[in-house]
């Protein structure tokens, strides 16, 4: 069975999703967030690595989602 | 409430319910209905990354790190979405070796080494034993604060128990019992435990629940949500639950991070649960969503928690048991035993799966090779399926004791957190043989061998010797001045490097080394054949279709059985051999094929490991030395090129086989077209020269003839860019198709996108195809018999591969093939329509016109050439019609070129007017005489054998005499439907000779039907020529028809499916001249008669209002009266026919037959007839059957009724 180019093309498109998550999730853009502040009651830094949390997986869920 | 017995009961309880769980999923597997064939099971499996460690050791580590944990789930979500990539090639490479382990993984992708597999097993072990002690301390502290409620402890205080009092004793060893049940009952080929998969995905859902039920009382019920929360820890100054600076370096945090994404796939329960135990690889889109979805939900309360914790409790409690502590000290019992069940449930499932997966190395990779080394008497031994069992619960119990007595020495004080980053570490130490084996092909055995040992010893003594001495094993001054005081060898200041923390550290020494070694090691040396081979069927996993190296070496199929026999025990064996796809051994005794022996070997390989199983294989297949076993690799090497080759003659042959069906030119081009996709291209477009359509000689190549028609296009997909069926293409110089009609070659564009040539036939047409993804053509010529007929294109565009030179021969190959079946159809197109031509060029064009019956026929060629059927129909003077029907024996050009001259024949024939059963005398004569020619000249193509049927039909009187040359008999329908089949003599067909032919009389009355055919219509091979005759009597019966009906009902009815032979059907209903268009008058012997008849002639035509002719008409007749009286005898009649023509027809008894004469100036007779020829259209003389008829015809222009 040979890798179809779907495949090859989902596996392209979650591979950059990581790669945009990692940046994200590490300095120097998590410094930017690393402060003793509080947005909508809670710390900077926790809202800020949920949100990057949420959007990757609704990312990968919906690339996966078109893919079938 | 929360007593000591409660506590236990629910425990013990909660336990056996898990276990129902898998009981109930295990019998539903068996019934066929697996619950774990479900994608959402599947990703909440994948929970079991979760343990006590997050219930309890998560909070705890935000309490002083704040978000510093997080990065242990960030790393499995961006895993995850990578699992496209490297989880799918993992599962798929498990699956198609049957590699149950991580051990297993790395010693087949090196080469089925055993000495690997061992060293991955052994530091499984030694890396996740610390992880199993997190698991049991938690669980019993957890245990052991609760039981003391309403009072809150901290660990610390608990103080060191004795061995028999401590609770850790017992969790171990009811875990050890727990873990055999579910894990180690009975042995499996696949090491599949859906039971436990089930069990997990459950007890998921339990922990979750727990985390979620304590972080929501203490946001909405302690506090009044998150703003207040963390309002409140700012105002008390908490500051690390806000940054990490200060508090993680981010070098840690980076760490933390990478170490966890390695861990979602190398912890060996993440590798059991995600690769061994995976269904179906498609579960994964799912997993790689809903986990991560799943671990943003539990952990969500942690920092929150922590902050409660840290606000409410502060010191007095263990920062790693808030989780528990903090319902206890609002009195909240229920939820506090909830959480206590919830680490229990993260805590067992972590325990049973890790230790499953870590028994299944150690007996497979360890344990196993070494007593089945081929000098141990142990590869004999009848049966080792209880000696596997035996090791695997063995390891299980050992491996849980190791992780207590870690626990006990280790394990007192240290923070949760660091023990689960130690194990990470560890298993990180896997992943460039891991990683790097998926992808690259040059690793070698020794270069992981090294990479591994220095990693993990760098590991060891950077992380777990300084875990040691921070537990007090060791002196501080071993982390503090470095071994020996030698400070340059300081554990965690290795060489000098300072600055770093410890992870990273340890981190950075350890990949250095590992990656170095393996890098290093395997550049400068070279894999071995062994490891090539599988280093291919890895890396290459999703390219390369099924099928192992074969291997070349014979045994029995009994001897195999009984190897499998002893591991699997005889019903595994079984079902083993039964799983085999291929065509089942006749008996014990049979040889066993190479596919099988593999078969055998992989099934053995799910149980004891890849290395393990070769050797027990080997025990029957005879062990080789070690150098034979390289040649035989070598061998194999080749046998996979062979194989490669014999694939491609597999699909020549195939394909060509489906070439060439038919006779057609078209349908045998789109035969080519289909052949070819989607095996070999995905689009096919066959282009022919013009002529070799109509099965000419095609002239290709030649000056301007730069044509082509487009002639067929088929492909994966019906929309398509590419010229369509029926365009006419003209090709440019510079394209491959002229190039190709040029050379006689094929011609290769592997990147249409970097040549230019193509593109000239039509610019935007090119940038269409390129568009539409089409990016390598091969153009091969269809030559035949040193002519070109026209090119066929081979376009790739699913498929990522460009075409190489490989595929150029074979579409060559195919080509030629094509062309030859291409050239067949055109050669038959060509003589068949010759012939049909010959015969349509032989056959009536339009019937005659005549007034004596009004006809209807249908010719039909056979489907496999043409025949010799004929018919006519000939208008013959009086008002009469010969109706002729005749079929030559044979097909093809010899026969239409027969039926052509019989046809002639009795054309001529017919012209002299004899009775029928003289006219078919005289085609008898004909053809022996004809065949007496031909046999002399040698050849054998005679016509005799052919039949003829011939009947003359007369519209005045009625009669109808019909004779037979061993023709069938024609049917006559009555005008009041009744349907009869004449009694003609039969006759023999014409050339055999013998009896003379008889002619039948019979009178019709007006409108009787006179069906004449040949024997193709009713003669069927499957059937009696009288059932095919009823047939037709059923068809003629009933209402009056029209000839043309009764053609299309007859063909409709008796139409065979597939023609044999030619049809010729001829219907004929008689009309009858009407008593007002005939005048006859009886005339005696006397001249004196002549007057009077040419009085009454002349008021007749009057009365016809054919006055104009009455001048002429009293010519002939008194001419041919006075020669009648004077040259005739007896009585004289006269008849005049107004018909088409109008026929004077004068009848005496004498059979002498007038002469036309020039009459000499002087001469006194000799001029009548010649006036007569003079006058008359057409004249003539016929014999009746007492005397002559002379007659003549005149043309009218007003026919009657006209």
């Amino acid at each position: 069975m040979a890798e179809s180019q779907d495949d090859g093309r989902l596996a392209g498109r979650l591979a950059a999703l990581a790669a945009l998550g990692f940046v994200l999730v590490i300095p120097p853009l998590l410094a930017r967030f690393d402060r003793v502040d509080r947005v909508f009651g809670v710390p900077v830094l926790w809202a800020y690595l949920y949100l990057v949390w949420v959007v990757v997986i609704g990312l990968v869920a919906a690339v996966c989602a078109r893919s079938r | 409430m929360l007593r000591t017995e409660v506590i236990v009961g629910i425990s013990v309880a909660y336990l056996g319910l898990l276990f129902g769980v898998a009981f109930y999923a295990d019998r539903r597997a068996d019934a066929g209905r697996s619950l774990i064939n479900n994608a959402t099971v599947y990703a909440l499996s994948l929970a079991v990354y979760e343990t006590a460690w997050a219930l309890y050791g998560n909070v705890g580590g935000a309490a002083t790190t704040g978000i510093g944990f997080l990065g242990v789930y960030l790393g499995p979500t961006l895993m995850l979405a990578l699992g496209w990539l490297v989880l799918r090639r993992i599962i798929r490479i498990s699956r198609r070796h049957r590699l149950t382990s991580l051990s297993d993984f790395v010693s087949a992708r090196y080469g089925k080494s055993a000495v690997l597999g061992g060293l991955v097993a052994v530091i499984a072990v030694v890396g996740v034993v610390p992880y199993i002690s997190l698991q049991l301390k938690a669980i019993s502290n957890a245990f052991e604060i609760l039981r003391r409620y309403p009072e809150i402890t901290t660990p610390s205080e608990l103080g060191h128990v004795p061995l028999l009092e401590d609770t850790g004793l017992y969790v171990t060893l009811l875990l050890a019992a727990f873990t055999i049940l579910f894990g180690a009952r009975h042995l499996d080929t696949a090491e599949r435990h859906e039971g436990m998969v089930t069990a997990v995905a459950f007890e998921s859902l339990v922990k979750l629940g727990a985390l979620l039920a304590v972080g929501v009382f203490v946001t909405f019920w302690m506090f009044s949500g998150f703003g207040d929360l963390f309002t409140r820890a700012a105002n008390a100054d908490f500051t690390q639950l806000f940054v990490l600076e200060g508090h993680v370096s981010y070098g840690s945090w980076v760490w933390l991070t990478v170490l966890s994404m390695l861990s979602i796939v190398l912890l060996p329960r993440q590798w059991q649960i995600t690769i061994v135990e995976n269904v179906d690889e498609r579960h994964l889109k799912r997993g790689m969503w809903l986990f991560p979805l799943y671990s943003l939900a539990i952990t969500i309360f942690v920092l929150p928690l922590a902050a409660g914790g840290l606000l409410r409790l502060g010191d007095t409690a263990d920062a790693d048991t808030y989780v528990l502590t903090l319902p206890m000290a609002e009195g909240q019992q229920g939820l506090a035993l909830l959480v206590f069940v919830g680490g229990l449930s993260a805590g067992t499932a972590m325990i049973t799966v890790e230790t499953i997966a870590l028994s299944t190395m150690v007996s497979n990779s360890l344990v196993m090779p070494l007593l089945l080394r081929p000098m141990s008497r142990l590869a004999y031994r009848a049966d080792v399926t209880r000696l596997v069992l035996g090791i695997r619960r063995t390891a299980i119990v050992l491996i849980l004791l190791l992780g207590y007595a870690y626990f006990r020495l280790a394990g007192e004080g240290q923070a949760l957190t660091a023990f689960g980053l130690v194990s990470f570490a560890a298993v990180a130490q896997f992943a460039p043989a891991i990683l790097g084996g998926l992808f690259w092909k040059g690793g070698t055995r020794w270069g992981v061998l090294v990479g591994l040992v220095a990693g993990f010893a760098m590991w060891a003594y950077t992380l777990l010797l300084p875990s040691f001495a921070e537990a007090g094993l060791l002196s501080a001054s071993f982390l503090r001045d470095g071994p020996f005081g030698i400070e340059l060898l300081r554990p965690q200041q290795l060489f000098g490097l300072t600055g770093m923390d410890p992870i990273s550290h340890a981190m950075f020494w350890s990949a250095l080394v590992n990656i170095g070694g393996y890098v290093g090691v395997s550049l400068v040396g070279r894999p071995t054949v062994a490891e090539q081979a599988q280093a291919v069927q890895f890396v290459d996993i999703l390219t390369e279709p099924a099928g192992g190296r074969r291997r070349q070496v014979s045994a029995t199929v009994g001897a195999l059985q009984s190897v499998l026999e002893r591991f699997l025990g005889r019903e595994g064996a079984q079902r083993a051999v039964r799983s085999y796809p291929g065509a089942g051994p006749d008996s014990p005794e049979a040889k066993a094929t190479p596919d099988l022996i593999h078969h055998m070997e992989a099934q053995l390989s799910g149980s004891v490991g890849a290395a393990s199983a070769r050797l027990a294989i080997d025990t029957v297949v005879g062990a080789e030395p070690v150098r034979t076993d390289e040649v035989m690799e070598m061998l194999g090497e080749a046998s996979q090129r062979v194989e490669l080759i014999r694939r491609r003659l597999d699909f020549l042959y195939d394909a060509t086989s489906d070439i060439g069906t038919t006779l057609d030119v078209v349908q045998t081009a789109e035969e080519l077209a289909r052949a070819a996709v989607p095996g070999f291209a995905d689009y096919v477009t066959v282009d022919l020269a013009e002529p070799v359509l109509r099965g000419d000689e095609p002239a290709l190549g030649g000056g301007d003839s730069r044509r082509l028609l487009r002639t067929a296009v088929n492909g994966i997909r019906d929309e398509v860019p590419f010229f369509t069926v029926g365009e006419v293409i003209t090709f440019t110089p510079a394209s491959p198709s002229a190039r190709t009609v040029e050379t006689g070659q094929a011609i290769l564009v592997p990147r249409l996108r970097d040549s230019p040539g193509w593109r000239t036939v039509g610019p935007e047409r090119a940038a269409r195809i390129l568009d539409f993804g089409a990016h390598s053509l091969i153009t091969a010529p269809l030559p035949a018999r040193g002519v070109l007929l026209g090119v066929v294109n081979f376009w790739r565009s699913e498929r990522p591969e460009p075409f190489d030179q490989d595929d150029l021969s074979l579409a060559a190959e195919l080509a030629t093939h094509a062309a030859v079946s291409l050239d067949n159809a055109r050669r038959y197109t060509r003589e068949h329509g010759m012939a049909v031509a010959l015969q349509r060029s032989l056959l009536p064009r339009a019937l005659p016109e005549q007034h004596a019956v009004e006809v209807a026929y249908r010719y039909l060629p056979a489907q496999e050439g043409v025949g010799g059927d004929w018919f006519d129909v000939i208008p013959l003077p009086g008002a009469r019609v010969a109706l002729v029907m005749g079929d030559v024996v044979g097909h093809g050009l010899h026969a239409a070129a027969t039926m052509g001259r019989l046809r002639t024949a009795v054309h001529n024939f017919s012209s002299l007017d004899p009775p029928p059963d003289e006219l078919l005398g005289h085609l008898e004569e004909l053809v022996t005489l004809t065949d007496q020619d031909v046999v002399a000249d040698g050849d054998e193509t005679t016509m005799t054998g052919a039949t003829c049927l011939y009947a003359v039909y007369d519209s005045v009187t009625r009669d109808c005499a019909i004779a037979r040359a061993g023709h069938p008999t024609p049917a006559l329908a009555h005008p009041d439907g009744t349907v009869e089949y004449l009694d003609v003599p039969s006759g023999l067909p014409l050339g055999i000779g013998g009896l003379p032919f008889e002619s039948a009389e019979l009178r019709l009355p007006e409108g009787s039907r006179l069906v004449m055919f040949t024997d193709g219509l009713v003669e069927r091979r499957d059937q009696d020529i009288d059932v095919g005759l009823e047939q037709l009597r059923e068809t003629l019966r009933g209402a009056d028809q029209s000839p043309e009906q009764i053609c299309d009902a007859v063909l409709e009815a008796l139409l065979p499916v597939v023609q044999s032979d030619d049809i010729a059907l001829l219907v004929a209903r008689t009309r009858v001249l009407g008593a007002g268009q005939v005048a006859h008058w009886d005339v005696e012997s006397d001249p004196a008669a002549v007057p009077r008849v040419r009085a009454a002639v002349s008021a007749q035509l009057t009365g016809w209002g054919l006055a104009g002719l009455a001048d002429t008409t009293e010519l002939i007749l008194s001419e041919l009266i006075t020669n009648a009286m004077r040259y005739g005898a007896g009585p004289i009649k006269v008849r005049l026919l107004h018909s088409r023509t109008l026929t004077c027809e004068v009848y005496d008894q004498s059979l002498t037959s007038p002469h036309l004469r020039y009459a000499a100036t002087m001469d006194e007779g000799g001029r009548g007839l010649f006036l007569v020829s003079q006058l008359a259209a057409r004249w003539g003389t016929r014999y009746t059957k007492d005397g002559k008829v002379i007659w003549a015809e005149q043309t009218i222009s007003v026919p009657p009724g006209g």
